[in-house]
């Protein structure tokens, strides 16, 4: 899998981090000013502007690498934005895009912690423990941060889920009437190319979750709602046919990229 | 019909907040010195340049998300003036570019412009 690399830190960015949508649309303006729009779907754009400072010599050649590797703008690479959220559908767990036994039910408008009704309850009528997860295509061995907000009327544990094919990460919390937001962070050694992110609930047991996100890093920021796209580009660019790096001290070196990718 | 994302404070603008109000005429000057002027718009159109400052994640997401589904300038919202409660109710975005610069935690900027839209 080419995938942008993660420096040592787990990170994929370092602020600040510069985004920029791109849309098209064809306008045709009357003199009185009204306008017929077309809209041009297929030309939406992404691009990110990364700026790296205090690398090691390590995360240089790294970077250094995979930009020849990846010959400038000519191949395509795997892309976690460092400013979004992993998950697709964060606050739809209905979705196809969540996967679940049927026994673990989903009710949503239910409250959440920012005072608004987008949290959902999850229940488990069944007589066994069942899960709630979602497949991301990106390497198991970059660091995670996975977040949610939990809480339960009465004392309810809940765990937070990361696996792949022969691994699991489980990382239980004790859940009672407060909203809390819950981390699961960490790495697999392994080269899977995929993982899953999920929660896991107790038979017989219910708990309202909000806020779920995947984070290409060791700590989870701020919360980032998704629709129908996340922050995995499978087909970005660098944007850029040079690579220019500065050294300003032994082992301290720093550099911008330029990267994008349809939307 | 869609409208404009507010923040969490439940604001749409900051200050520095730009209203203009966009007119478009004609001006045809003769020989004579003597002018000919028309109107091409019936009335002046509104627009607002709206910075934002120190967002959370939260409402950055809000923002991207709402440029995406009204496709750039090609979707029309409705837009409520805060500095005098006016709602537009046929807004569109004026840029197909929404840019943001996430500076940390909690400390994201951009600007966008909304302009009225005629018929």
């Amino acid at each position: 899998m080419l995938v942008f690399p993660q420096l040592a830190t787990g990170v994929s960015g370092q602020f600040p981090i510069r985004k920029r949508r791109l849309a098209r649309t064809v306008v045709n303006e009357a003199a009185g000013g009204h306008r017929v729009k077309l809209a041009d779907d297929a030309a939406a754009m992404i691009e990110w502007q990364l700026r790296f400072e205090g690398l090691t010599d390590g995360e240089r050649d790294e970077i250094a690498q995979f930009f020849t590797a990846m010959e400038g703008r000519l191949k395509s690479f795997t892309f976690l934005d460092p400013a979004d959220n992993l998950l697709k559908w964060s606050e739809k767990l209905d979705d196809a895009a969540w996967e679940r036994n049927v026994l673990l039910q989903v009710t949503g408008g239910i409250g959440d912690p920012l005072g608004t009704q987008r949290a959902s309850r999850l229940s488990n009528i069944s007589g066994a423990t069942l899960r709630i997860e979602q497949t991301v295509n990106a390497p198991a061995w970059f660091h995670y941060a996975f977040s949610v907000w939990a809480r339960s009327d009465a004392p309810e544990q809940l765990g937070l889920v990361r696996s792949i094919t022969g691994s699991t990460h489980v990382a239980t919390h004790d859940v009672g009437p407060g909203w809390k937001r819950l981390v699961l962070s960490g790495a697999f050694s392994d080269t899977a190319e995929s993982l899953k992110f999920g929660l896991e609930i107790e038979a017989g047991r219910a708990v309202e979750v909000f806020g779920l996100q995947a984070e290409p890093q060791l700590g989870a920021s701020g919360y980032k709602k998704t629709v129908s796209r996340s922050g995995v580009y499978p087909q970005a660019r660098f944007g850029d046919d040079e690579l220019d790096v500065t050294t300003e001290a032994p082992d301290r070196h720093s550099l911008n990229l330029r990267i994008v990718s349809r939307a | 019909m869609a409208a404009f994302p507010t923040l969490k404070t439940g604001a749409v603008m900051q200050y520095p907040a730009t209203r203009a109000a966009r007119s478009r005429n004609q001006v045809l000057r003769y020989v004579d010195g003597a002018e000919q002027r028309y109107r091409e718009y019936a009335a002046p159109l509104k627009e607002w340049i709206i910075r934002l400052d120190l967002l959370d994640e939260s409402e950055v997401a809000a923002l991207e998300e709402f440029f995406q589904s009204e496709k750039g300038q090609y979707g029309s919202f409705t837009f409520t003036d805060q500095a005098d409660g006016a709602q537009y109710p046929n807004c569109s975005l004026e840029e197909d570019e929404f840019a943001f610069e996430l500076r940390g935690e909690m400390r994201s900027r951009t600007t966008l412009t909304v302009r009225e839209n005629r018929g």
